[in-house]
This record gives C-alpha cells, structure tokens and sequence, in this order.
C-alpha cells in the first residue's frame, strides 16, 4: 500500500530512545579484543630474524641488536608509518608480536610517533586484557 | 529557441563525495547533453604495484577503495594465486566470502542512505547509517579493522571464525534482516520515495547491455548477471542464492535491487557460516612467482571488478590492471540523464553508487583542444629525455601512423 509518512511512526519511537552516539572521551564504547591497534612485543622470545622488517608493507618495524648484550633484540615502531595491518603479528615464527587494542595514538610531537616497543608497549598477558578500564574510570571521574 | 547553458557539476561539488567533473548542456530545464571527466583521483596504484613484492601489494590494492577494499584485495589475490598454482583452504575461501558479503551489507546500507541524502531524505540516512554501525562493528570483531580489513594474505586468510564470533555474526545478521525488512517496506511504501525516484535516470535494457552496465546498476535494467553465479569464485559454488533483478530500470529500481541483495546476502552468510569446514587457514606461499598472467573476477558491492596480472618469474609484478565497476557503469550516467532534469542529476549519479577512487587509474590529459599527434607525442618525449636524462632518442626508427 502506497502512502506518505511510512517513516513517520519509526520516528517517533525514535524520540524515546537513547541517543546511539556516545560522548566520546568521556564515556568510551566497549571495544572487541581483537581490535588491531599498538604492536606489542615480547623482548624474550625475539631472535632478530627480521622476518617482520622483510614483510611490512609500510617500512614502520625496524629491529635492531641492542650492543653489549647477547641475542637480545630491539623493537622500534614508526606509529606515522604503521597501517595496523598486522602482517608483522601473522609472519613472526616466534610468536614475539602481539596486537593490543591500543587505539588513541595521536601526537602532537612527530618525534614521539616513533616508540622502542620494549619500553612502551612490553607484552604481559595477565594486563592486555583490559588495558584502558582505568583509563576510563579516571577521565569520567 | 532558448539560449544552451552549460552548467559544470564537479570536480568540486557538494552532491559528490569524490572529485569527478560532469558538463551538463541544458535546454531549458533538461539536460540535452552530458561529458563525463574522470582523472582527478589518479594515485598511480598500478605503477606502485610494479616496484613493490606481491605481499606489498595487497596492501596498496587494499587501499584503492575505501568501501570495496576487500574486494580489490581478494580479486588481486586470486590472480596472484591462480599464476602461482596456490591451492587456498576452504575455510580460508569461506572466511573470504563472509567478509566480502559483510563488505556488501556495508556499502549497500551506506548507497541507500546516501541516495536518501540526495533526495533531500535524510531520516532514512540516519536509520541506515546507524544500522550499519551494527555491521561496521561485526567487521572490526572478525578482522580488528573497521575499514581496510587486511584479513587477506597471499594462500589464505589472517584471521579465523570462531565459535563465539559465529554466534555474535548471526545475532547481528538477525538484527539486521529485521531492520531491512523495514527498509524494503519503506522502498514500497513511502510515497515520496517512490515518486522521487521513478523515471529518474531511465536506463533501458538494450542501453544497458550497449553500455555494458556492471552490478545493481545492470541488475535494475534486467541484465541477470552476477559474478557470483556466472563464474563462482571463493565459497560461492557451495551456496544457493538468488540474483536480484529488476525491470524498473530507473534509480527506484537501483533501490529496489540493492535492498533485495541485502537479504540474499543474509542468507549467504548463514549459509557459509553453517558449512564452515574445519581446514587451516593458508598454505604457504612463495615470495617468487613463477611467470604467467591471469584475470580475476569478483563480485564487488557497486559490480563485477576485474584484475589482470601479469608476473615475470620475480618477486614482483611486471603489471597490474584493474578494472573497477564504476568505470563500467560511469558510461551510462550520460544516457541516463538525456531528457532528465538538471535536479536529477545529483541522484543519478548517485544511483551508480560511484567511487572515483577506484576508477581513475590513468590521466586524461585536459588541454585546450590542441590534440597531439603521434608525431608530436614522441617528438616531444625525445626532447624530454635529451633535456632530463641525456639520452638521444632521434636514431631509433619508429613507424607512426
């Protein structure tokens, strides 16, 4: 059956409903586990093969030999450079690269876009799995 | 006999979402004549993939679209694999194929609120756009991205469907068949809607075929081609659907099609989801492929997309070639606007659900009329290279016709 306002009923429910946008920092949507964000990288387990270097599609993974130390290996990250794609994570035979769901990267400093992934973002499995509820608590306080 | 004006719609307007130029010649109201401009979104994707390694160029292909982006990756890798002779897992071709249907529901909801947009019907814009937030999410919980996936890699896939992920994807599919159900109801319905978009844009049939109309734009005009169907590729031999047709062959039609798809593809996912088989998720793949050449077809969201490739035995392309479907069906804007109105041309152009980005791959050089010659062309390469690089082209012999 044709008519005009089919939509009109739908809107008017709709003026009872909460608002889907959320007040973003404020309140932060729940987000899925699986979101590829930061790397984070496990110093132990690296052996410096390189293979992720060989295989990033946007040159941001560089690893180097950190000096006076046997088989211990560095991890830097160029956060301009990365596109998150996680073929680093997929191609490490280690396993020594983890994805986190560490999203809010931006900075206002270029030189702070390039992070030591050891320092910044060292791989605890106890801690990955909510990582910004405290975070959270604290910016709606 | 009234005065012709030319009015130019693009490359910066504010109907278009990319740049694109249109000239529309009126008479009167109506426009008599239509000149279509591409070229001003050229990246030169095709070249970049020649000085980069296949794993690289996933990547960028991922990259020529923002919406169909699975859909180039997948299409490019196909051809990859088909020349190296790669055997993909069935479960990494399912987890394809759900990705890519999930692609489908995205950038269809996106086409119907945009659509809405441009008639100036933006209630619909804002159902649709929030439901597709359901589906944007679904997509990050299976791949991590909400935009470029990056779930491919050359032999399979990155990331697998788990049970729990099964469930959650039905949840959402349910919740999103009921919401198109609605949305199918408003396009019978809603008097406004189908008044403002009957016997706009009228594409007939034969145009449609002459014209060599791709996707729901061919679909509405009765063109029942699918690549899906016609040359199933990834799990698509092992689902049954219907190909959605209709005879409207105006934008109403477009709609009509669109929405009609979405259900289908509900379907398809339950379907690929429920025949989920148990193998790994890629076989390894070697940097170097052999030398070959291969064309691959897909079933993108906007029509059917092409990828040629050709390797030279390295561990880089010696050339890529896509083929979008807007460029396929960006011909038939100007036969759909002869005889519309000027207020329609916003719409049908929208009605192809165009994406400018995916098509321009090559530079239309725009100049004052002052065509070139063959002649001139390569006199004035010549002197190119004896003025940048040094190289004197004068004694090689060519024939110019």
């Amino acid at each position: 059956m044709k008519k005009l306002g089919a939509l009109l009923f739908e809107a008017i429910k709709s003026l009872f409903k909460k608002p889907v946008t959320s007040d973003y920092p404020k309140k932060r949507r729940p987000i899925h586990d699986s979101v590829a964000g930061m790397i984070a990288f496990e110093q132990d387990k690296c052996i410096g093969c390189s293979i992720c270097v060989r295989n990033c599609p946007a040159n941001a993974i560089k690893i180097t030999k950190v000096p006076d130390k046997e088989k211990v290996f560095s991890c830097e990250l160029s956060l301009a450079n990365c596109i998150f794609c996680s073929q680093c994570v997929f191609t490490c035979p280690k396993k020594a690269l983890h994805t986190t769901d560490k999203f809010e990267l931006a900075q206002i400093d270029k030189s702070k876009l390039t992070v030591k992934l050891e320092e910044v973002a060292p791989y605890k499995p106890e801690t990955q799995q909510k990582p910004d509820e405290n975070k959270t608590e604290k910016v709606n306080s | 006999m009234p005065k012709k004006l030319v009015i130019p719609i693009g490359p910066q307007h504010p109907a278009l979402k990319e740049p694109a130029s249109f000239d529309v010649t009126l008479q009167g109201e109506k426009a008599e004549n239509i000149l279509v401009k591409l070229g001003y979104n050229h990246r030169g994707i095709e070249k970049a993939c020649e000085t980069k390694p296949y794993l690289h160029d996933s990547y960028i292909i991922e990259r020529v679209c923002g919406i169909c982006s699975h859909s180039h990756s997948t299409c490019f890798l196909q051809a990859v694999e088909e020349i190296a002779n790669l055997q993909v897992p069935m479960r990494a071709k399912y987890i394809r194929s759900i990705i890519g249907e999930m692609e489908r529901i995205h950038s269809h909801l996106l086409w119907l609120g945009v659509a809405a947009h441009e008639i100036g019907f933006d209630t619909l814009l804002m159902y649709t756009w929030r439901d597709r937030e359901i589906v944007m999410d679904l997509l990050a919980l299976l791949t991590g991205n909400r935009v470029n996936y990056a779930v491919n890699v050359l032999g399979g896939v990155k990331k697998d469907i788990t049970e729990e992920d099964k469930a959650q994807i039905l949840k959402a599919v349910d919740a999103l068949e009921e919401r198109t159900k609605y949305y199918i109801q408003v396009c019978q319905e809603e008097l406004t809607l189908i008044k403002r978009l009957s016997h706009v844009g009228y594409l007939s049939h034969d145009d449609a075929v002459k014209m060599g109309a791709v996707g729901p734009t061919g679909r509405a005009s009765s063109i029942t081609r699918d690549t899906r169907k016609d040359d199933p590729y990834a799990a698509y031999e092992e689902v049954d659907f219907k190909v959605i047709s209709d005879d409207h062959c105006d934008v109403y039609g477009r709609a009509l099609v669109r929405v009609g798809e979405l259900m289908e593809t509900y379907s398809i996912i339950r379907q690929l989801l429920k025949k989920l088989p148990a193998t790994p998720l890629s076989v390894p793949a070697p940097r170097i492929i052999p030398a070959g050449e291969a064309l691959s077809r897909y079933e993108a969201p906007r029509g059917e997309d092409c990828h040629y490739v050709k390797a030279n035995g390295t561990d880089k392309p010696e050339r890529v070639k896509l083929r979008a479907p807007t460029l396929a069906n960006v011909q038939a804007v100007s036969a759909m606007l002869k005889k519309g109105y000027l207020a329609d041309v916003t719409i049908v152009i929208a009605a192809i659900d165009p994406c400018f980005s995916c098509t321009d791959r090559m530079i239309v050089a725009v100049n004052d009329g002052s065509d070139m010659t063959w002649g001139q062309l390569r006199e004035q390469s010549i002197n190119w290279y004896k003025k940048n690089r040094g190289v004197d082209f004068t004694k090689v012999k060519l024939k110019i016709s």
